[in-house]
C-alpha cells in the first residue's frame, strides 16, 4: 500500500538561533536575522533528512508549494502533490491549514521540520490523529517529537516507508515556560502529546520540567568559577545551571542567553554568533562553558546555536567545560549527551568522553554523541 | 492462589516517653546504703574526677515500671519487625536465614560475659572460632588474609581505601594517586570513604547495558587513579560479565581494585574475587552470612585482600601459634593502616556467620546463592504482570539475587509514584520497601530481594499485594495516594521534616529547644 506523508517546513525556524532571538516566529526578529547576515536553515535540515530516504516509490508526499516543502521535494525529485500557499511570507495559519489537507487526504503521516513552535502548531492542529515526525530545526527544541538529527528523522522515514519495524510512542509537546523565567529557572511547559514515529533510540527526550538542585548548582558554579583564569575569555551559555555560574563569575547574565564573561566582568552580553568570534578573535584565549538540556542531553544545537560550529572550532574542545550535575546526568536516563550543531565535521570532532565536574572533588567522565 | 490477609495494625497514639509520668515517680525504690557502710565508704562520688561529675541529675523520665512495660510493648506492636512478616522489600539489605539457635550462641554467657580485656590465655574458644571464621572467609573470597575488625560496611570500605592509600604511600605515589574511581550505582560509602580519605572521586555512569560504562573507564583512569571500587551486581541486579576487563585496566593504570560484596547472597560458591583479579573484597557479616540487623546494627564487615596488601591490614588479627598451639590476636604488623576501632569486631555477628557457615557447609553456601537468584527471578516473572510496572535495562537478561523494578509507567497513568505505594504496602502487613540510593536513576525505584529464605507462598503473597496496587491505582488513585490506612502510623511523613533542620530534632532536649524557639 502506498504510504501517504505530509511534509510541512517551516521556512524560519532556527534563524534566530545563532542571532542570539530566544524564538523564531516574530517577524521582526526575522528581519533582524536576515539583515545580520544569517541565513535560514530549516529546508537544509529537512532535504537533509530527505536524502536519507530510499524506496521513495512506495510513498506519496503532499507538500505545500515553494519554501514550505515543495520547493525541497521537487530539487530531490520526489513525487508530490502539492498544496497551494497563497502568501508570500508564510505565518502558522499555512502550517494550520496545511494541516487541514492532510487531514482530508487522509495522510498515514507527518513529518514536519521546525521547532517548540512549530510542534505546538502541529499540536493544535492534527492533535493524535495522525502520527508524525519532527525534522529538528529550531531554536531550543524541548518537545520529545523531534528525532535526535535529521539524518535520524531520514532513517527513522526510510524504516517507516519500508514497513521495517517502527512504532508510534505519545510524546510530549513542550515550550519554554516564561513564567519560571522570573525565578531564574528555566524551565518548560507542556502543551499536549503527538504520535510520534520511533524505532530504536532515534527520538531525543523532551526537557525535564525538574528544576535544579540548588547545592548541587552551588557546589558546581563554585568548583568553576574558582578556576577561571585571568585574562581568559569564559562564553557562557543558557540555563539555570549556567546562570548560577554566571552570577557567580560576575554578578550578572542572561538566563536564556549566551554571555562572554573576563576577568569577573561581563563583556558579551546575550551575545549572537557574530559578537562571539569577534570577542575570541581579540582575546588570547577562550574556554566554552556550557550545560546540557535536562532530559533530553543536548550539549550543543538546542538553545545556544550562537556557540556555533565555527564558534567552537576556534575555540577547541579541550576548552570545552560542562556543566552538568548529578541529577542532570541521571534523568538521561543512560543516554549519552548529544550535538547537532548542524555541521557534521564538528559533531564528529564534539564526540568522546568528557570529564565533568560536580564540585571540587567530584566528578564523572560521561560521553558526547553525535548520531 | 496466593493469600491476602485482612490486616489491621495496633494504633496506640502513644506519647514520647518523656511526656509520661510525673515528677518523683519510680519504676524500683533503691535502698539507701546503711549507715554503717556509709561510714566506711564514705562519699564514693569523691573517686569520680571533678570535671565527669554532673552538677545536676540526668533528666530522664519518671516512671513506674508497668508503665514502662506497656509503652515499649505498646511501641512494639507499632512496628512490622522481620519476624512478623514477609520482608523482601528491602533490597540490598534483605534480612537473610537467621536461624534462632544463633541467638542462643551469639547470647551464651560464654560470649555476652566475655570481656576484650581477658587475658587471651581465658578466651582461647572465641580467638579459635575467629581464627577459623577467617580461614572460612578466604576460602569463599580466594584471598589470603582477613580481618574481622570493621563494625559494618561502609568502615570496611573506609578501611580497604585506606589499604589503597597505604600501598602507594610505601610506593612513593601517595600524593600523585588522588584519584578513586567508583560507580553511581555502588553503595554510596564507595564515594563517601575515599572522600572523607581526601580522595577525588570520579563516578562511572552505566551504559545501555545497564553495567558501568567500560569506555568511560578508559577514559579516565591513569597515573592518578589510585583505585576502583565497585559492586558487582549493583542494585539492579545484572550481573556485569566483563568485570574482568575492569580490574585489568585499572591494574595496568597502576591503581588497585576493591570489590564490594557487602551483600554475596547471590555469589555464594559461584564466584570469588580472587578470580575476577582483585585485590580486595568486603562483606557485610550482617548482611550475607545471618545475623538480625536494621537500625543501624549491629554489623560486621571484614576485608578479604590478597598477600601484597595484608601487611596494611588493621589490627588486630586472630593468629594461631603452632609451636604452642594457643590462639593470640596478632598485632604485630608494623605498616598496618592501625586501628579502626575498639578490640577486635563485632563478636556477637561474627559467632553467628561462623554458625552459619559451618551449620550450612560449602554446597549449603552455594545453594543459598542458587536459590535466591531462583527466588528473585520467581518474584520478578510474578511482578513483571503487575500492571504498571518495568524492569529498566539489559532487556531479556535475567538478574542475579535483587532487581531495581521501575512504577514510571503507573505514576503516568495514575499519578500514583512510588512513595504512595510504599505507604500503601504496609497496609496490607509488609515493611514498607526501599526504593534506591541516592540519586534515583531509576524513576519511581523499588528494589526487592526475594532471598533464599521465603517460600513460593511467601513470594506469591508479597506480588499479589502489588497487584492488588497496582489495581487500585487504576481504579480508585486516591485510596494509594492517601496510604497508609490500616497502619500504626496514620500521617504521611512530611519529607521537610527529615531535611530541615528546624523541623527535626534527634533528641528530647533538641525538640524542647526548637519547639520553645518555635513559640516564642
Amino acid at each position: 500500500m502506498i504510504k501517504r506523508i505530509g511534509l510541512i517546513v517551516n521556512p524560519v525556524a532556527g534563524l534566530g538561533g545563532r542571532a542570539a532571538f530566544k524564538g523564531s516566529d516574530d517577524i521582526g526578529n526575522q528581519e533582524r536575522a536576515l539583515k545580520a547576515g544569517y541565513e535560514k536553515n530549516a529546508c537544509k535540515r529537512a532535504e537533509e533528512c530527505l536524502r536519507h530516504v530510499k524506496g521513495l516509490g512506495k510513498c506519496m508526499f503532499i507538500a505545500p508549494k515553494g519554501e514550505m516543502g515543495g520547493r525541497i521535494v521537487e530539487k530531490l525529485a520526489i513525487p508530490y502533490q502539492s498544496i497551494p500557499v497563497f502568501h508570500k511570507r508564510t505565518t502558522r495559519r499555512d502550517t494550520l491549514d496545511c494541516l487541514e489537507v492532510f487531514k482530508k487526504e487522509k495522510a498515514d503521516l507527518i513529518v514536519f521540520c521546525g521547532g517548540d513552535g512549530t510542534a505546538r502548531d502541529v499540536c493544535e492542529g492534527c492533535g493524535e490523529e495522525i502520527p508524525v515526525l519532527g525534522i529538528p530545526a529550531g531554536v531550543k527544541m524541548y518537545s520529545g517529537c523531534f528525532a535526535v538529527n535529521p539524518q535520524m528523522a531520514g532513517n527513522l522515514l526510510n524504516d517507516y516507508i519500508r514497513d521495517r519495524r517502527c512504532s508510534f510512542e505519545l510524546r510530549e509537546v513542550m515550550d519554554l515556560d516564561e513564567k519560571f523565567l522570573g525565578n531564574y529557572s528555566v524551565s518548560s511547559r507542556l502543551y499536549g502529546y503527538l504520535s510520534v514515529l520511533n524505532a530504536g533510540e532515534r527520538l531525543q527526550g523532551a526537557k525535564t520540567a525538574s528544576p535544579p538542585d540548588p547545592f548541587e548548582v552551588e557546589a558546581l558554579a563554585e568548583k568553576i568559577v574558582s578556576e577561571m583564569k585571568r585574562d581568559v575569555l569564559y562564553i557562557i551559555g543558557p540555563g539555570s545551571t549556567t546562570y548560577q555560574i554566571k552570577k557567580a563569575a560576575c554578578g550578572d547574565g542572561t538566563l536564556i542567553g549566551v554571555d562572554a564573561v573576563r576577568n569577573g566582568r561581563m563583556i558579551g552580553k546575550d551575545a549572537d554568533e557574530k559578537t562571539l568570534i569577534d570577542l575570541i578573535r581579540e582575546n588570547r584565549a577562550a574556554e566554552i562553558i556550557v550545560t546540557c538540556i535536562g532530559g533530553v542531553g543536548f550539549v550543543f544545537g538546542r538553545g545556544n546555536q550562537q556557540i556555533s560550529a565555527d564558534v567552537i572550532r576556534l575555540v577547541g574542545k579541550e576548552h570545552i567545560h560542562l556543566a552538568v550535575t548529578k541529577s542532570k546526568l541521571a534523568g538521561l536516563n543512560q543516554r549519552p549527551m548529544y550535538v547537532d550543531t548542524g555541521d557534521k565535521g564538528i559533531d564528529g570532532y564534539l564526540s568522546g568522553y568528557y570529564q565533568i565536574n560536580f564540585n571540587k572533588r567530584e566528578s564523572t567522565v560521561y560521553k558526547i554523541q553525535s548520531m | 492462589m496466593a493469600r491476602i490477609r485482612d490486616f489491621h495494625q495496633a494504633r496506640w497514639d502513644e506519647p514520647i516517653i518523656f511526656d509520661i509520668g510525673r515528677k518523683g515517680e519510680r519504676g524500683i525504690l533503691v535502698e539507701r546504703p546503711k549507715k554503717e557502710v556509709m561510714e566506711i565508704a564514705g562519699d564514693t562520688s569523691r573517686h569520680i574526677p571533678e570535671g565527669f561529675l554532673r552538677k545536676t541529675p540526668p533528666a530522664l523520665p519518671e516512671i513506674s515500671q508497668m508503665q514502662v512495660l506497656r509503652h515499649y510493648l505498646r511501641l512494639s506492636q507499632e512496628t512490622i519487625g522481620t519476624d512478623l512478616n514477609i520482608d523482601i522489600g528491602l533490597g540490598t539489605c534483605t534480612m537473610k536465614y537467621s536461624p534462632k539457635n544463633h541467638e542462643t550462641f551469639a547470647n551464651s554467657p560464654k560470649v555476652a560475659e566475655l570481656h576484650p580485656y581477658q587475658d587471651e590465655s581465658t578466651v582461647q574458644g572465641i580467638l579459635e572460632l575467629m581464627y577459623h571464621l577467617q580461614e572460612y572467609l578466604k576460602e569463599i573470597s580466594g584471598m589470603d588474609e582477613v580481618c574481622l575488625n570493621a563494625g559494618g560496611g561502609s568502615q570496611a570500605i573506609f578501611s580497604n581505601t585506606s589499604l589503597i592509600r597505604a600501598y602507594h604511600e610505601a610506593r612513593g605515589e601517595g600524593a600523585k594517586r588522588n584519584e578513586i574511581i567508583t560507580t553511581i550505582l555502588s553503595h554510596p560509602a564507595n564515594a563517601g570513604a575515599p572522600s572523607t580519605l581526601g580522595y577525588k572521586l570520579i563516578t562511572l555512569y552505566p551504559d545501555e547495558s545497564g553495567c558501568p560504562d567500560l569506555e568511560a573507564l578508559k577514559a579516565c583512569v591513569g597515573e592518578h587513579t589510585a583505585g576502583l571500587l565497585i559492586t558487582n551486581p549493583e542494585d539492579t541486579g545484572i550481573y556485569n560479565e566483563r568485570i574482568k576487563e575492569y580490574v585489568k585496566i585499572v591494574h595496568e593504570a597502576g591503581g588497585l581494585c576493591i570489590y564490594d560484596q557487602a551483600n554475596l547472597n547471590g555469589l555464594f560458591g559461584l564466584t570469588r574475587a580472587r578470580e575476577a583479579g582483585f585485590d580486595a573484597c568486603h562483606y557485610n557479616l550482617h548482611k550475607s552470612f545471618s545475623s538480625p540487623h536494621g537500625s543501624q546494627g549491629p554489623g560486621a564487615g571484614v576485608q578479604c585482600v590478597t598477600r601484597d596488601l595484608a601487611k596494611y591490614l588493621p589490627v588486630p588479627i586472630a593468629a594461631y601459634d603452632e609451636e604452642t598451639r594457643t590462639y593470640y590476636l596478632d598485632g604485630g604488623f608494623p605498616e598496618s593502616i592501625g586501628k579502626i576501632r575498639k578490640y577486635q569486631g563485632v563478636t556477637p555477628v561474627i559467632v553467628r556467620a561462623y554458625a552459619y557457615i559451618r551449620s550450612l557447609g560449602g554446597e549449603g553456601l552455594k545453594q543459598v546463592a542458587e536459590l535466591a537468584i531462583l527466588n528473585n527471578n520467581y518474584l520478578l516473572k510474578k511482578l513483571e504482570s503487575v500492571k504498571g510496572i518495568s524492569l529498566p535495562w539489559a532487556k531479556g537478561k535475567k538478574r542475579l539475587e535483587q532487581a531495581r523494578l521501575s512504577w514510571e509507567k503507573l505514576t503516568e497513568e495514575t499519578g500514583v509514584n512510588t512513595d504512595d505505594i510504599d505507604r500503601r504496602i504496609v497496609d496490607y502487613g509488609f515493611q514498607s520497601y526501599f526504593a534506591s540510593h541516592h540519586p534515583m536513576i531509576i524513576p519511581e525505584p523499588f528494589t526487592p530481594e526475594a532471598c533464599e529464605t521465603y517460600s513460593k507462598q511467601d513470594i506469591d503473597e508479597y506480588a499479589k499485594a502489588f497487584e492488588m496496587i497496582s489495581e487500585e491505582a487504576y481504579q480508585d488513585p486516591e485510596i494509594v495516594k492517601r496510604a497508609p490506612h490500616k497502619a500504626a502510623l496514620k500521617t504521611q511523613i512530611n519529607q521537610d521534616m527529615l531535611i530541615k533542620p528546624e523541623l527535626f530534632a534527634c533528641t528530647w532536649r533538641a525538640y524542647q529547644k526548637k519547639k520553645s524557639k518555635r513559640n516564642d
